[in-house]
């Protein structure tokens, strides 16, 4: 196992809550992992502490070896990055402009970005069909557009683990798979290992190559999707009733309920009448 | 990288020249402008000089009334408007930038207040020290800026935090200097001409204490340009890009207060600059700092040396400070802007 990415024991409180309870996790170098979990479990957090962005209380997290915390800030930026659920909307820069500012962990500080590394933005631009909106400001973007346009600042990074937080939660139905395409051909062409927390389990299950669930800030199963999904899984997970179906060996779930235990529905408050 | 780039459509590339035919031009109408200020500026006043005695006045020293006008008051007090509004628009530039706040200007950061503060403080309890007033309000507007920054910091100095702790230091700020004011009642008419902000006597000497300032503030800016760009696109994308943020924050922050305080310091407590320049700026050559800051801080310089040369040739004889005048004619201009949304 080549192992690129490792965190030990990670923990973050907010407050007096314990958001993230003692993960570890290990990507293997190439791989897709998708992570999910209900809202409020701790994966998102989980996801900022691996990328740096929250200092964890307790844990460490290692890349290739290093202590991410010791790293200089640009070659861990050459090496991985991560695309947030929500950037600034009404950023007054135009497509172009953004997606230049991800060659920014490849340049010294002196260096312009021109030559290779525009065409490098060029690449990013055009793999994520935001080249006929290079020109645009961001904040006249639509919402899904706006969020192809930081993936492909994310992708002029050229790093070779990327973390995505939600990726398609703004995109209609063509362009999330448009999206999972596009970091599936990143992820066996060039080797980008993923750490993707999403939301559909279906989608993740069709691309993924390893599920991790996460609730209460701890891990709740992990192993292949056909592993992992299974009926008890959504109940004890999501706590929904669920069929599982084979789609040629993808596993593909319904939903047709709420679990039992969730159902109670407490007291209703007196004096309304509805 | 170079195989994966085969397939780039050409016309994608043809963007670069095309911008960089756009920033040329935006920097050139701007020197434009700042030459006709400068020209505008030496050539009124309560006698005008025609453009050919300025020549002459500013190529050959002798003892002629023009060479007096024009070197020994005009062109000191131009170049003095100059550094200032340049100080002033770079440095609105930067804190909009770093609170990702088109409304941010050096006030912000307690930097008028603090300054104002210090300067008031000079002029109605020790006014035979005044000389000490410019390097008062120098300190009063650094030590404001430091304090506002250490009371928003909690593990990082979030621009929300910032801008809260901006607000409480300025009205702590500007509660002690109006109760100094209204305590010493009879000595508020000699403060009042600064506190408007006004260039009204300023000559070489003036001009020799801002000069290293601005120098030192213009090459810090041509250092920091990455690091604003970055913090534009919000503290998370700037740290996943290698952005130091935090430090190049606070850097950022100390180096307006730098340019702000030098330039109140000098010129007193001239508004509207640095939220106004860099605003109408970015309107027009857009939000990449590597155009935003040079074009900013030469049309804030010519903005003040026009105005100020209008407020001290429109109502001869009487001097209207600048910053009076500026605010009463940018205000306007400024809501005209807003409205009709310049954009592309």
């Amino acid at each position: 196992m080549n192992e690129t990415l490792i965190a030990e024991e990670l923990a973050c409180r907010f407050g007096n809550v314990d958001v993230v309870d003692g993960i570890s996790l290990k990507a293997v170098k190439g791989e897709w992992l998708g992570i999910v979990g209900p809202n409020g479990s701790g994966k998102s957090t989980m996801l900022r502490m691996l990328a740096r962005l929250i200092v964890p209380d307790r844990g460490s997290v290692r890349l290739d070896g290093d202590d991410v915390r010791r790293m200089n800030t640009k070659s861990l930026a050459r090496r991985m990055t991560m695309l947030a659920q929500a950037n600034d909307p009404g950023l007054d820069i135009t497509v172009r402009e953004l997606v230049r500012r991800g060659r920014h962990p490849h340049l010294k500080w002196y260096e312009e970005c021109r030559g290779t590394h525009e065409e490098v933005v060029d690449w990013a631009l055009a793999a994520t069909k935001t080249d006929l909106l290079q020109h645009r400001k961001l904040g006249q973007l639509s919402g899904g557009e706006r969020q192809r346009a930081w993936l492909a600042m994310s992708m002029a990074q050229t790093p070779e683990l990327l973390l995505l937080d939600e990726p398609t939660t703004y995109l209609d139905i063509a362009h999330q798979l448009e999206l999972m395409e596009l970091i599936r051909n990143l992820n066996k062409e060039r080797g980008v290992t993923v750490l993707m927390v999403i939301h559909d389990l279906n989608q993740a299950a069709r691309y993924c190559d390893r599920i991790m669930a996460v609730k209460d800030g701890r891990i709740a199963a992990q192993g292949t999707p056909a592993e992992v999904f299974r009926p008890a899984f959504f109940r004890d997970v999501f706590g929904v009733e669920a069929k599982v179906y084979d789609d040629g060996g993808v596993p593909v779930f319904m939903p047709s309920g709420i679990a039992a235990l969730r159902t109670s529905e407490g007291e209703r408050p007196s004096g309304i009448a509805w | 990288m170079s195989a994966v780039v085969s397939n780039t459509p050409a016309s994608a590339r043809r963007a670069q020249p095309a911008q960089a035919l756009k920033h040329g031009s935006i920097v050139g109408i701007s020197l434009i402008l700042l030459t006709l200020a400068i020209l505008y500026g030496l050539m009124s006043g309560a006698i005008s000089t025609p453009a050919r005695d300025v020549w002459t006045a500013l190529t050959q020293s002798g003892e002629s009334e023009a060479r007096q006008i024009v070197w020994n008051l005009r062109l000191p007090r131009v170049l003095t408007g100059l550094l200032a509004g340049m100080c002033l628009a770079l440095s609105g530039a930067f804190l909009q930038g770093v609170f990702r706040n088109p409304l941010a200007d050096p006030g912000i950061i307690g930097v008028s207040s603090g300054g104002g503060l210090a300067a008031v403080f000079i002029m109605i309890l020790f006014p035979e020290q005044i000389g000490y007033l410019p390097i008062s309000a120098f300190l009063g507007a650094l030590a404001a800026a430091a304090l506002v920054y250490a009371l928003a910091w909690k593990g990082g100095a979030s621009p929300i935090r910032l801008i809260l702790a901006g607000v409480a230091v300025n009205a702590l700020l500007g509660a002690a200097m109006s109760s100094l004011m209204i305590l010493n009642s009879e000595k508020v008419q000699a403060v009042l001409p600064w506190m408007s902000g006004s260039l009204n006597g300023r000559s070489w000497p003036h001009f020799d204490a801002l000069l290293p300032y601005a120098v030192i503030g213009v090459v810090a800016s041509i250092f920091l340009v990455k690091q604003a760009n970055l913090l534009v696109l919000g503290d998370d994308a700037a740290k996943v890009l290698g952005g130091k943020v935090e430090l190049s924050r606070l850097v950022i922050i100390m180096l307006a207060a730098l340019l702000a305080g030098a330039a109140i310091s000098i010129v007193g407590m001239v508004g509207f600059v640095g939220l106004v320049v860099p605003h109408v700026v970015r309107m027009v050559a857009g939000n990449d700092y590597r155009i935003l800051l040079p074009v900013s801080g030469i049309g804030g310089g010519a903005l003040v040396i026009a105005a100020d040369t209008a407020a001290r040739s429109w109502f001869d004889p009487i001097e209207f400070p600048v910053g009076i005048l500026l605010a009463l004619i940018g205000a306007p201009f400024f809501l005209y802007l807003l409205r009709k949304g310049v954009q592309k």
